[in-house]
């Protein structure tokens, strides 16, 4: 791993973090998250691309990067702050070997505990991990990283008797296409960019809106994509995906102060009236109100802080769930969610 | 059926969970008074019963009506006759409770008088307690379980170990804390500990299993409500791997070493139990997991608030048993706020941004001839967490909290060779921690360690990482780096200063040490992402800045704690502990507690203005006192943990109050002591204080013998010992001297006699006395272990006078301002004060609750400058009640081998139970009841006594004659008895007679000890099988005098 030099986190609000790294510099938004295990799936969600993560639990790295259990083909987030980074005991590569060998910078000896309440009253801050304390901010990203990390190409995984799931790739998580994969569905996966005209031509039973990162209000193409292919198929969205199909019918999402990103979020279904322990990765949010007149009604809330946690057509064979029913990391209380959806594309919901 | 939204005020039945013993301790006050208080919170009346005096619980603020009562069916009875209580919740009483339910339910009883099970159903807890019933449904449900028979006889074991592979594991059915399983490596040992097995089982069977060697133990704590939402509070991984009780395993919270997917496998699979078992409040699921992560097994389900949830509560300030009470009120987790942030959902999963570890404390030092292996069976008397940012930091803060008599350096394992430290690991005793750092210290590669242990290779890493520095600190003394390290992962000082040749002054002086300075934290439960106002702190030195952000003007007074449960120092000091901190609230400061138990009510962070969870050591304590700024404590609530540490904090500027320490200094001097009791004249057994052999035996050579031997500053009379012979006091004073080398040594003439002892407020000018406690057994038995009446009954009003007398003078004269403790001999007419302590003392509690006044609360006004008549109180002993109540001592020796049970000046007993009654006779029978004695109103005791106690037993011998019992005596007594013309059977000693005690032939056995102190004489052996095969062992003729009395008491009925 080589030598580990002093680092620093300099943030927008002009607070500097003190901190041991590799020397990798980044840059990003700096958002935190709760979950004590799944590191290796958390940094690898594409919803965190040029994101610097930093987590809460102070023991990071106890176990190492299994690349077969891993979100997507790489870490996605550009940073990761931690109290400790340990070496652990395991076979194959470490954590911070792995960060540092796909470029990701990181840091340790941060106090974590403070950066988190710091980001919770400020809200999340962009920021530079790098060698020098007075390096500037970037203040906002080029390009929208839907583009950057959703596929290029279609891609075609058979399933043997299932459904044809249509998946639209906003940035995908790898456990999402196991669940369909699961339930013996043929997944297409398209591009983010992909034309109405293109997906029905395909003829899928069913179309999933896939999670991914950034502003979903700035998706102005995918949105009317989406507005398109309301009424044609059954259609699910995940986290992104879910606020994609609430602009799509005209209702609006906002930014969170400092998102939901962990693994210990309580939600209540508001149709079954049960409650579920749900994992989370979110910084924007559907606006309730915004939803009034569009055909959409909530399902679904959240008992923390009362936002949409779900939504769902009146009419038509369209729902989605803010939260990650798939979990990884995190909690499977609502895997129902995947057998609902496949349920729904044989005409039985 | 008690359903939410019904406003009509109902009652509700709570029960406790008994005396304090080993695999039932504090915890059930935890979860039972918080469960009072939940139900109470909702507007419903609460009906307590619990047999312990000591509790929090059975405090009358705690409940609306209080029964301290034997737990049993009877007692029950009587309740529900005259309450007609609703409904009746049993699963926050630990495994006594639950029983009583089953068994109650079972006789249709509930359904009889219409009480409501709340909570989880009767039928619920059978499914997950019978193993047959439980392996079956997890079947059904594709959980996977070991592969295991249930037997009754030994053969069936041997039979069921053709067919499967060695090793085994056998476990007795329906017994606390694991009593009499054990691992067997082959079948002569599957035999023998299959025979043990049947007999703790109180159903005779054991169930037989795969031995699951070195497979990993994770624990989940889930909390379900009737309409089936749920969350896992927390997950806990034990360190030690399967086969060591979880009681007895060092545990660490949350789960470190697996990978989310598998850790959710096992939360799914949590779920899918307690959804399967229909639990309807808390419930603790264990798993076994393969080293590889192959696989995993279920291996226990645990539907009710155990020791486990109140770790889990304290570990992520969830209130468990609260939310579990709250459940069995019907209502929903999606509908109650977060009860750490009150912010958010009762249903969130608790997150974590620090680590705890939680170690058990072992009562080995109290019992150095007990045998040390830890394993099925647990054995600790009680345990301490510690939260730290890191692994290391925790571990090595908990170790801190133990309070052992050695440190991390000061160790036996430091002598021993390598073989012996390798078995150390491999069949593990309670040095096992030490002897893996002298390993790494040696060079040993974690790997091997591992492979040894059978702990898992992460945690010997980190363990590893603490062994490199202390061989850093030692090499290349304090260098800045090593300094700065050694401070962040959270060592001592005392271990740091040591290891590099500093003085702890020079140390802490240090600018590379001193510059890292200790901040704290909150608990919050939601890993910093909301905001809370828990109150509940710890401290790390892994931080850069203090997360300071409360601006109170109220004066802060801080309360020391007693740390773990241990012989000698039970729950009852955390009765004081909380009854203080409520004191201190309601005189408006603000209330701080310092303790690190996690089973307690004082670690409740809702019981202070705020809570630091922090080793009770001078240099964790300090940076508390700094930030909450306060300069006055409460040491004398808290024990002798409490009162050495106050000792220490005063010499750093601290005010002690309530207890000046000139005050305790002289009453802990026996020299100065007795200079004051001379001047005061006031009678004393005559002593002196020695630091050496020779200056002891000149002393005896002048004085005599009998004499009772006790080191000073001692909890619960450790190796104190009364000694009649030369050679004795010589090998006493060895082993006591040798425990610490400044260790002084008191020897005072033996008085025989009749002891009491009063519990007194002091303000300076007035004496309160609420009463005075009688003991039953006679001198020499330590205070802690007599049976004790309350008021007394035999002192005559001038030799009352003179008790009160020497009390209020005493009091006075060591300038106490709050509680003393004094205990007294009665001899020969003559009054002798032979200890006191000023400080609240074991029976405190006991003397509050029979006596109806507040003495804590009365102790912490009157050390804050009120008077004891502002209260109300005239007259310097409280007016009788016209009730009596009788403490019985309760004992987990059984839980020991190897030990002997005989009573001495040491004491054994872990817990009490107290019966009240306005007869003496009656209390006693409540008093054994409420202890688990269940004495047939005619059954077969058999007496076997020492030659210097024959001529007294006859008297007592034929009350038991003449109420129809049956006498067996062994040869000698036998022959006395003939004398006086008592029926009696002779028994011949010898394994006949022992395998007759173990079959269970007598109710009772008696058997008064000679002086002679061989663990080989029969005595010893009859002893031990009597409590090894349940039976009550009687060592006086005063206990033996008073169960007879309880016995004539029932025929009144």
């Amino acid at each position: 791993m080589g030598e580990l030099q002093p680092m620093y986190l300099v943030l927008e609000d002009g607070s500097c973090w003190e901190g041991f790294g590799p020397g990798i510099e980044v840059k990003g938004e700096v958002v935190f998250d709760t979950t004590p295990v799944g590191y290796p799936q958390a940094v690898s969600d594409p919803s965190f691309a040029g994101q610097i993560v930093v987590f809460a639990f102070p023991m990071i790295g106890n176990y190492g990067v299994d690349p077969e259990r891993l979100e997507s083909n790489k870490p996605w987030a550009s940073g990761v702050v931690v109290t400790s980074m340990e070496k652990g005991a395991f076979e194959g590569p470490s954590f911070s070997e792995w960060l540092i060998e796909n470029g990701v910078g990181w840091m340790k000896f941060v106090d974590t505990r403070r950066l988190v309440i710091h980001l919770r009253e400020r809200g999340c801050l962009r920021g530079a991990m790098c060698l020098d304390k007075r390096k500037e901010i970037p203040l906002s990203q080029e390009e929208h990283p839907v583009k950057t990390v959703s596929t290029k190409e279609v891609i075609r995984l058979e399933g043997k008797r299932g459904p044809k799931i249509a998946l639209v790739d906003y940035g995908v998580k790898r456990n999402i296409v196991r669940e369909l994969q699961k339930r013996d569905c043929t997944v297409i996966i398209f591009p983010h960019n992909t034309e109405a005209e293109e997906i029905l031509r395909e003829d899928p039973d069913g179309i999933l809106l896939s999670n991914g990162p950034g502003d979903p209000s700035l998706l102005e193409a995918e949105i009317k994509t989406v507005g398109d292919l309301i009424g044609q198929k059954p259609i699910a969205g995940i986290c992104l995906g879910m606020q994609i199909l609430a602009l799509a019918v005209g209702g609006m999402t906002e930014k969170l102060k400092y998102g939901h990103r962990g693994a210990n979020h309580a939600v209540k279904d508001l149709i079954s009236g049960k409650g579920l322990v749900t994992s989370q990765n979110h910084g924007y949010a559907v606006v309730e109100s915004s939803l009034r007149g569009t055909g959409m009604i909530v399902t679904h809330v959240n008992l923390g802080d009362g936002s949409v946690e779900g939504i769902m057509h009146e009419r038509l064979p369209i729902w989605g769930v803010q939260f990650h029913p798939e979990g990884s990391p995190g909690p499977l209380d609502y895997e129902c969610f995947f057998d609902n959806f496949v349920a729904s594309t044989k005409g039985v919901l | 059926m008690m359903t939410k939204g019904s406003s009509k005020k109902r009652s509700v039945l709570i029960i406790g969970s008994g005396p304090i013993r080993v695999g039932q301790a504090a915890e059930f006050d935890y979860s039972g008074s918080q469960a009072c208080r939940a139900v109470k919170e909702e507007g419903h009346k609460v009906i307590l019963l619990n047999s312990n005096p000591a509790t929090i619980q059975t405090d009358i603020s705690v409940a609306d009506v209080v029964y301290i009562r034997p737990i049993i069916a009877e007692v029950v009875e009587d309740i529900v006759k005259t309450h007609k209580p609703d409904g009746v919740i049993a699963t926050l009483g630990g495994q006594t409770a639950l029983n009583l339910l089953v068994d109650l339910e079972e006789k249709g009883f509930w359904e009889k008088y219409g009480v409501s099970i709340l909570g989880t159903s009767a039928d619920s807890v059978k499914k997950a307690e019978g193993r047959n019933v439980f392996r079956d449904l997890m079947k059904s449900i594709g959980e996977p379980v070991v592969n295991s028979i249930y037997v009754s006889t030994p053969q069936e074991a041997l039979d069921f170990a053709t067919c499967e592979a060695l090793p085994f594991i056998v476990r007795p059915d329906f017994t606390l804390g694991g009593t009499g399983g054990g691992v067997a490596f082959d079948v002569c040992e599957l035999r023998k500990i299959t025979e043990e097995g049947l007999r703790a089982s109180p159903v005779k069977r054991v169930l037989v299993e795969r031995y699951l060697k070195n497979w990993r133990e994770i624990e989940l704590e889930i909390v379900r409500d009737s309409f089936g939402n749920k969350l896992c509070v927390c997950g806990m991984e034990n360190l030690d791997p399967m086969g060591v009780h979880t009681g007895d395993s060092v545990v660490v919270a949350p789960v470190l070493t697996l990978p989310d997917d598998f850790w959710q496998r096992l939360r799914l699979a949590a779920f899918r139990i307690v959804d399967a078992l229909d639990v309807r409040g808390a419930c603790n699921v264990q798993f076994a997991v393969s080293p590889s992560l192959e696989e995993y097994v279920v291996i226990e389900v645990n539907p009710r608030a155990s020791r486990s949830s109140a770790l889990a509560s304290k570990a992520t300030g969830y209130p468990i048993a609260r939310m579990a009470a709250k459940i069995a009120l019907g209502i929903s987790l999606t509908d109650m706020p977060n009860p750490v942030t009150g912010v958010g959902s009762a249903l969130a999963e608790p997150a974590l941004d620090y680590v705890v570890v939680k170690y058990p404390r072992w009562p080995f030092e109290k019992f150095p001839e007990a045998d040390p292996f830890i394993g099925t069976r647990m054995k600790s008397t009680g345990e301490v967490m510690a939260i730290g940012v890191t692994f290391i930091e925790a571990l090595l803060k908990a170790i801190r909290s133990l309070d052992l008599p050695y440190d991390i350096h000061n160790h036996e394992v430091l002598s021993m060779n390598e073989g012996k430290l390798l078995s150390e690991i491999s069949r593990p005793t309670h040095r096992r921690l030490w002897a893996i750092l002298e390993l790494l210290k040696r060079g040993y590669s974690k790997e091997a360690i591992s492979k040894e242990s059978g702990i898992h290779e992460f945690f010997i890493g980190q363990i590893e990482i603490v062994a490199d520095i202390f061989k850093e600190l030692s090499s290349k003394g304090p260098s800045k780096e090593v300094l700065s390290k050694a401070r962040r992962f959270g060592f001592s000082v005392e271990d740091v200063a040591h290891c590099c040749g500093l003085s702890v002054e020079e140390l802490e002086n240090h600018e590379s040490w001193s510059s890292i300075s200790k901040v704290f934290r909150e608990v919050d439960g939601t890993a910093g992402e909301v905001p809370s106002a828990s109150g509940y702190w710890y401290g790390t030195c892994l931080g850069s800045s203090d997360c300071l952000n409360f601006a109170d003007e109220d004066e802060a007074i801080a309360v020391l704690g007693s740390g773990p449960i241990r012989i000698g120092q039970g729950v009852e000091f955390d009765y004081c502990c909380v009854k203080a901190v409520e004191a201190i609230k309601r005189l408006g400061y603000r209330a701080i507690m310092i303790n690190n138990n996690p089973e307690t009510v004082s670690t409740d962070h809702d019981m202070s203005d705020a809570l630091y969870f922090e080793p009770l050591t001078v240099e964790d304590v300090l940076p508390v006192l700094d930030r909450e700024n306060v300069s006055k404590v409460f040491a004398c609530f808290g024990g002798q943990t409490a009162l050495k540490l106050g000792l220490e904090l005063e010499k750093r500027g601290i005010e002690l109050l309530g207890m000046p320490s000139s005050a305790v200094r002289t009453a802990e001097d026996r020299d100065s002591f007795s200079r004051l009791l001379e001047k005061l004249n006031i009678p004393q057994p005559k002593g002196i204080s020695v630091t050496s052999v020779e200056e002891a035996l000149s002393w005896v050579r002048e004085n005599g013998f009998p004499v009772m031997v006790r080191p000073s500053f001692v909890i619960g009379g450790l190796a104190m010992q009364v000694v009649s012979r030369e050679r004795e006091l010589e090998e006493v004073l060895k082993r006591a001297l040798g425990t610490d080398k400044k260790a002084k040594v008191l020897i005072d003439r033996f008085i025989p006699g009749k002891e009491f002892e009063v519990d007194a407020l002091c303000d300076g000018d007035e004496v309160f006395v609420p009463g005075i406690f009688e003991h039953l057994d006679p001198a020499g038995i330590h205070s802690g272990d007599s049976i004790a009446i309350f008021p007394d009954v035999s002192l005559s009003s001038r030799q009352k006078d003179r008790v009160l007398d020497i009390t209020a003078v005493l009091a006075k004269a060591l300038g106490v301002r709050g509680l003393i403790n004094i205990q007294f001999v009665l001899s020969g007419g003559e009054i002798y004060v032979i200890e006191a302590n000023p400080r609240a003392s074991r029976t405190v509690p006991i003397a509050a609750k029979l006596s109806g006044i507040p003495l804590v609360e009365i102790a912490v006004s009157v050390a804050l400058g009120s008077k004891i008549s502002d209260y109300g109180i005239r007259g310097s002993v409280c007016p009788a009640k016209g009730l009596f109540g009788v403490k019985v001592p309760v004992f987990s020796t059984e839980k020991l081998p190897g030990v002997d049970n005989r009573l001495g000046p040491a004491m054994q007993s872990t817990g009490e139970s107290l019966g009240v009654s306005d007869t003496v006779s009656e209390a006693l029978r409540e008093g054994f009841e409420g202890a688990g004695w269940h004495i047939p109103l005619k059954g077969k005791i058999l007496l076997t006594v020492s030659d210097e106690y024959k001529s007294q037993i006859a008297p007592t011998a034929g009350t038991f004659s003449a109420i129809g019992w049956e006498i067996y005596a062994t040869e000698g007594t036998g022959e006395v008895l003939e004398k006086w013309g008592i029926p009696c059977k002779k028994e011949a000693k010898g394994e006949g007679l022992l395998k007759d005690i173990m079959n269970k032939k007598w109710d009772i056995v008696f058997n008064v000890p000679s002086n002679n102190m061989s663990s080989l004489s029969d005595g010893f052996k009859i002893r031990r099988a009597a409590i090894e095969s349940g039976i009550p062992c009687i060592n006086s003729i005063e206990a033996l005098q008073a169960v007879a009395m309880s016995i004539v008491s029932r025929y009144k009925k």
